[in-house]
């Protein structure tokens, strides 16, 4: 250790410590996770912070909790690579370093006043729910606020507390469906797009975030459009191998983004024509 | 301007030594390629040897290094974390101009961005620069093609130029000015620096064919890339020559795209390196779950000259990301270097513009 040197580095993660974990499907759990600093993240909807596990590495999660008055904040992770394996298998106290948040979200300003249309494909409502929440705790700043959410089964359904109590919301229009169901599902089958039909908006008072897997985008982006939404009012998350955060190590790039930095939430005027965007 | 006969002129990377780390080109006994090396004894150095086969890129960007060390103790024990690298001075004698455009790409890159590279930086810092023109091109070069040579015209502390029986010193720098007068050097007169200008003139007639047929061509690609007016069937090609071996990659002076990986160094403790990584590997773009948004090769590919010719890209080095040295011509096995390529996109377009 040589302390007169004092290097920074922008990868130099902070130690954090997961305060809860929720078990939210057999596959997905949501962590709480504070700041041992007790600096407040600082985030806006759709960021993203870079999490590292110690001994294992480090990955970008996106973050699912509204920016908040406090420092902690929440993570909504799938087990489905080494990182996020190892991450399933921490426990409450556990230490490991956040770096961010990272890149841009979505533009809660220009949002504001404006009907909101959520489209949440699967595990894509991790990210949307930040938003979704920031809206609720701001119900008076924006118009109409409608959510579509689509999962692969019933069991796969994410936030089901949330999910209920949003259905029983007067000021919210929520609607949901899975693709497969079984016996005990009462509400709609089929793709997320099928609840596009039980829904009117207003164009150009609309604005619409779509997060789901990469196919979805394609179909939602047809009803979308279909709907004559102006493309700059359709927002989208683009989800990458962002190693780094901070537009160096380029896996991210599409083009001439970085979706680290430029991204990861884009209007879909800004990427409809990049190749591979989508 | 200063003069010093030919025999003396390592008494400059002897005087740097002092207070620099010196490297230079080196021919490697065995194989007899050139190495741009860290070099113990100044001797080593041979400023007449052909273009390094790797360009001094590992000396600011190592292959692997270390951005971060930590040691750790699980569960909620406190972590230890550091950024752990050091800033040791440089010097590199002899670095030929197309390296010394590679190495401003860097620095635009990593240093000149919304957010600076302080592992970059650690190393870059303390560098003391001297370029070595090349008054007879080599077999690949292609610099005039690109704006990067033959002999450098900024960005050096001393820039040499053999033109005869002494070297023409230039001083780019007040600390190259400062080592100058230090070892007491004769000036230089204006005939002197004429003779410079003769031979790269020279040099420049003397670059293969592709070069001084090309020089239009790279920047009229630049164009056909930017717009989406390459072919798709260039692509096509590109991508079915491909191997996917990662050696352009490597071997480019502006190339920096790399991996992080975290490799234990004890029970409880790690370092985080970044490695080189490369544009042409599958696994590049994929992510956890197995989702990757390049899949087919020829997407790959396109991205790579893409990143080195578009105007878009060139926004961050302010100036084309390809260099011209030749090097990714020279080790390609399926034959898709730069050079090539360039021709490939010029022979779609002069053949879809003669119908």
């Amino acid at each position: 250790m040589q302390p007169a040197e004092q290097l920074s580095s922008p990868y130099v993660p902070e130690k954090a410590t997961i305060k809860k974990i929720t078990q939210l499907t057999e596959t997905e759990k949501l962590f709480l996770l504070s700041i041992d600093s007790g600096r407040s993240l600082g985030h806006a909807p759709g960021q993203f912070v870079e999490v590292s596990l110690f001994g294992i590495g480090e990955g970008p999660i996106s973050i699912s909790s509204p920016p908040a008055r406090d420092n902690t904040f929440e993570l909504g992770v799938r087990a489905a690579g080494n990182l996020t394996r190892a991450l399933h298998g921490l426990k409450a106290g556990d230490a490991l370093g956040i770096r961010g948040p990272f890149g841009h979200g979505f533009p809660v300003e220009s949002l504001m006043g404006k009907d909101l249309l959520f489209v949440a494909g699967g595990i894509g409502l991790v990210p949307l729910r930040s938003l979704i929440k920031y809206s609720l705790e701001h119900r008076d700043a924006f118009g109409r606020i409608i959510i579509l959410f689509g999962a692969r089964s019933p069991q796969e359904r994410l936030f089901t507390d949330e999910l209920a109590a949003w259905s029983k919301r007067s000021d919210i229009e929520f609607l949901e469906t899975v693709d497969r169901s079984d016996d005990g599902w009462k509400g709609n089958v089929g793709v997320i797009t099928t609840l596009f039909k039980e829904i009117t908006i207003e164009p150009r008072k609309t604005a619409v975030m779509i997060v789901g897997p990469p196919v979805m985008y394609k179909y939602a982006l047809l009803e979308v459009k279909e709907r004559e939404v102006p493309k700059q009012n359709i927002w989208l998350s683009l989800e990458r191998r962002m190693k780094c955060g901070l537009g160096k190590c380029g896996h991210c790039q599409i083009n001439n983004y970085y979706v680290c930095q430029d991204g990861p939430v884009f209007a879909y005027s800004q990427i409809e024509e990049k190749e591979e965007a989508l | 301007m200063y003069l010093i006969k030919k025999n003396d002129i390592l008494q400059i990377a002897k005087a740097l030594s002092t207070e620099y780390q010196v490297y230079g080109p080196v021919i490697e006994p065995g194989s007899g390629q050139t190495f741009f090396e860290k070099v113990e004894d100044v001797s080593e150095i041979n400023l007449s040897a052909p273009i390094p086969a790797a360009p001094p890129k590992h000396i600011v960007f190592p292959q692997a290094d270390r951005i971060l060390s930590y040691r750790y103790a699980g569960g909620n024990a406190p972590v230890e974390m550091k950024p752990d690298f050091k800033e040791t001075p440089k010097a590199l004698f002899g670095l030929r101009s197309c390296d010394l455009t590679g190495l401003q790409c860097l620095d635009r890159f990593f240093l000149g961005q919304e957010f600076v590279d302080e592992v970059y930086r650690s190393l870059r810092k303390k560098m003391f620069i001297v370029t070595n023109t090349c008054v007879v091109p080599f077999k690949y070069c292609f610099c005039v093609c690109t704006d990067s040579g033959p002999a450098a015209e900024e960005g050096y502390d001393l820039n040499l130029t053999d033109i005869g029986d002494n070297f023409l010193i230039e001083a780019g720098s007040a600390k190259g000015k400062a080592l100058c007068e230090k070892l007491q050097l004769a000036k230089a007169a204006d005939k002197d620096l004429a003779e410079k200008n003769r031979l790269v003139d020279k040099s420049i007639t003397l670059f293969e064919s592709f070069s001084t047929e090309s020089k239009a061509w790279v920047s009229r690609v630049m164009n056909r890339i930017t717009t989406g007016f390459a072919k798709e069937e260039v692509w096509e090609y590109v991508g079915d020559q491909c191997f996917e071996c990662g050696a352009c990659s490597f071997v480019c002076p502006s190339c920096s795209c790399f991996n992080v990986v975290d490799t234990a160094t004890g029970d409880c403790s790690c370092d985080r390196l970044r490695t080189w990584d490369s544009c042409s590997y599958e696994g590049y773009s994929r992510m956890a779950g197995g989702h990757n948004p390049r899949k087919p090769v020829e997407d790959r590919r396109n991205k790579r000259f893409f990143c080195k010719l578009s105007y878009s890209q060139s926004k961050k080095y302010l100036r084309p990301g390809c260099v011209g040295c030749g090097r990714c011509d020279w080790v390609c096995p399926g034959d898709i270097g730069m050079p090539n390529v360039v021709k490939y996109i010029r022979r779609e377009t002069t053949s879809r513009d003669q119908l």
